[in-house]
């Protein structure tokens, strides 16, 4: 039988690089745990999968360089580094506009549709707002998407643990709020 | 700016390694001011003279037969008489006997503090021919 | 602090921990990138030298940095500063180029002095090697910046302290999660 008991993840409540973190991931759980849903890693994997690549031409750059010194190494030289650096923008570009601040993507089947529920947040350096906001697709293509803006005082208390049942409570609100598409007010 | 002026010439032959090549022998005579090359960024000049000549051997021949260091704050106005090469004047063959016109030039290398390295020649220059015999006397 | 450090490790997952690492290959690959960049661009194969000697003092002391071109279409002339190395010996030298002579197919060959030294450089050459050629020069010094080498110079002398330097950088980037 397989106990399983969630971490509880103690972070230092005044580092806010860590606080956003543990509360991505408490989040990230609700997604996984409660709400059943299946975490796509496709944005992710397309990030690494660029990163690889930069690494891969540099090492190939280094690895023929080696092999046959410079001067004759130029042409292969010029091609890599000019690679190297047009994958670094693409890489740049794809993690500002393309991921922005996602850390979760969740696939979810309902009935007989699916949806994707994509999780971001924010946090302003020296702000102690963390900025939640979340987008839902459905299978028509439609998008609907809410945000929450509290301060992580809500969903950390003082011993710098994260409060699970907060963060399931505010989740399952705008996973509610988001769900009911069809109710026009 | 600057005169370059040769006097003496001979040319005895000696060998350097095996071959007999041309040794030219010249004194010159050298005035130049140079003290507005000077400013913060310039920490030192390094002068040549240079004697450089076309031979039947090599398309370009370029010697270095005096050097010079003048750091900043030392007196850069010279005037030299008689002065003496302070490197042999060697051909790669034999090239340099009853040469027409070899041509002997000023220049310096602005070394900064941090920066640029330039290598400046300076205008005027002066041309001279060796005699078309070898000398056998001492110089 | 060490703890703190740590913990944030063992909560990443495996995907997390990837991406940690290809970060660290990516600042290594941007140095590296930079430097071969560099090489293109000044034709030299090592476009920046640290001065190891002091034979040409005053110009240059050791630590020293030059930063060299090696296109073919510009000549070495007499007077310059080149850096160059002797078949069979890996260490750069910069010296003055004291003679040359140059025939029209394109072949040269030069005589070096250090500014400091009395006299020439015959004697640092190979056995039997008289003059320099431009297959052994690896660049004319074009710039230069004082003192901002002697870290090479330290990395050098002393191998624990580079191999400290750079542990210390591999491990904040592998550990620090952003």
């Amino acid at each position: 039988m397989v106990n399983e008991t969630p971490e509880v993840v103690k972070i230092n409540k005044w580092d806010g690089a860590a606080a956003k973190n543990a509360i991505d991931d408490a989040i990230r759980e609700v997604f996984t745990g409660e709400l059943k849903c299946k975490e796509s890693f496709a944005l992710i994997d397309g990030r690494l999968f660029l990163c690889a690549l930069a690494v891969g031409v540099a090492l190939y750059a280094l690895l023929w360089d080696y092999l046959y010194p410079f001067p004759q190494s130029k042409l292969v030289l010029i091609i890599c580094v000019s690679s190297y650096f047009i994958l670094m923008s693409i890489l740049t570009l794809y993690t500002t506009f393309k991921e922005k601040g996602i850390f979760v993507v969740a696939k979810e089947k309902t009935g007989n549709n699916s949806r994707v529920w994509e999780a971001s947040s924010y946090v302003k350096k020296h702000d102690d707002k963390y900025s939640l906001v979340l987008v839902m697709r459905d299978a028509n293509g439609k998008t609907r998407e809410a945000t929450v803006n509290k301060s992580f005082a809500n969903y950390i208390d003082n011993n710098g643990t994260v409060v699970q049942s907060v963060i399931v409570n505010e989740i399952t609100k705008l996973y509610n709020s988001l769900s009911s598409e069809k109710k026009e007010k | 700016m600057n005169t370059v002026k040769v006097v003496v010439k001979n040319v005895p032959d000696y060998g350097a390694s095996r071959e007999r090549n041309d040794l030219g022998y010249l004194t010159f005579d050298l005035k130049t001011d140079l003290s507005n090359l000077f400013n913060w960024n310039v920490k030192q000049l390094f002068l040549y003279l240079t004697a450089e000549y076309v031979t039947p051997n090599n398309e370009l021949n370029q010697v270095v037969l005096w050097d010079k260091i003048i750091l900043r704050g030392e007196n850069a106005l010279l005037d030299f008489k008689n002065m003496n090469t302070k490197y042999y004047f060697w051909d790669d063959g034999n090239g340099l006997k009853g040469h027409n016109n070899v041509t002997l030039t000023l220049s310096w290398n602005i070394i900064p503090n941090a920066g640029l390295l330039p290598n400046i020649q300076a205008i005027g220059l002066h041309s001279f021919k060796f005699p078309t015999e070898y000398t056998q006397t001492r110089v | 602090m060490l703890d703190s450090l740590f913990d944030d490790v063992k909560r990443m997952n495996k995907r997390q921990f990837i991406y940690q690492v290809l970060s660290f290959g990516m600042i290594v690959s941007s140095a590296l990138m930079i430097w071969k960049g560099l090489m293109v661009v000044t034709g030299s194969e090592s476009p920046i030298v640290v001065v190891l000697s002091g034979s040409m003092e005053p110009a240059f002391h050791r630590g020293d940095l030059l930063f060299l071109t090696n296109y073919p279409d510009e000549p070495v002339r007499v007077g310059e500063i080149v850096v160059f190395k002797v078949e069979g010996r890996d260490i750069p030298i910069v010296h003055r180029v004291l003679k040359l002579h140059e025939k029209n197919n394109g072949t040269v060959k030069f005589l070096t002095k250090g500014d400091n030294n009395s006299v020439d450089d015959r004697g640092l050459y190979a056995q039997g090697q008289l003059w320099l050629t431009k297959k052994d020069v690896v660049g004319r010094t074009r710039g230069f910046l004082p003192y901002v080498g002697m870290v090479t110079i330290y990395m050098n002398e002393y191998p624990k302290f580079k191999f400290a330097v750079l542990a210390c950088l591999a491990i904040y980037v592998l550990v620090h999660r952003e």
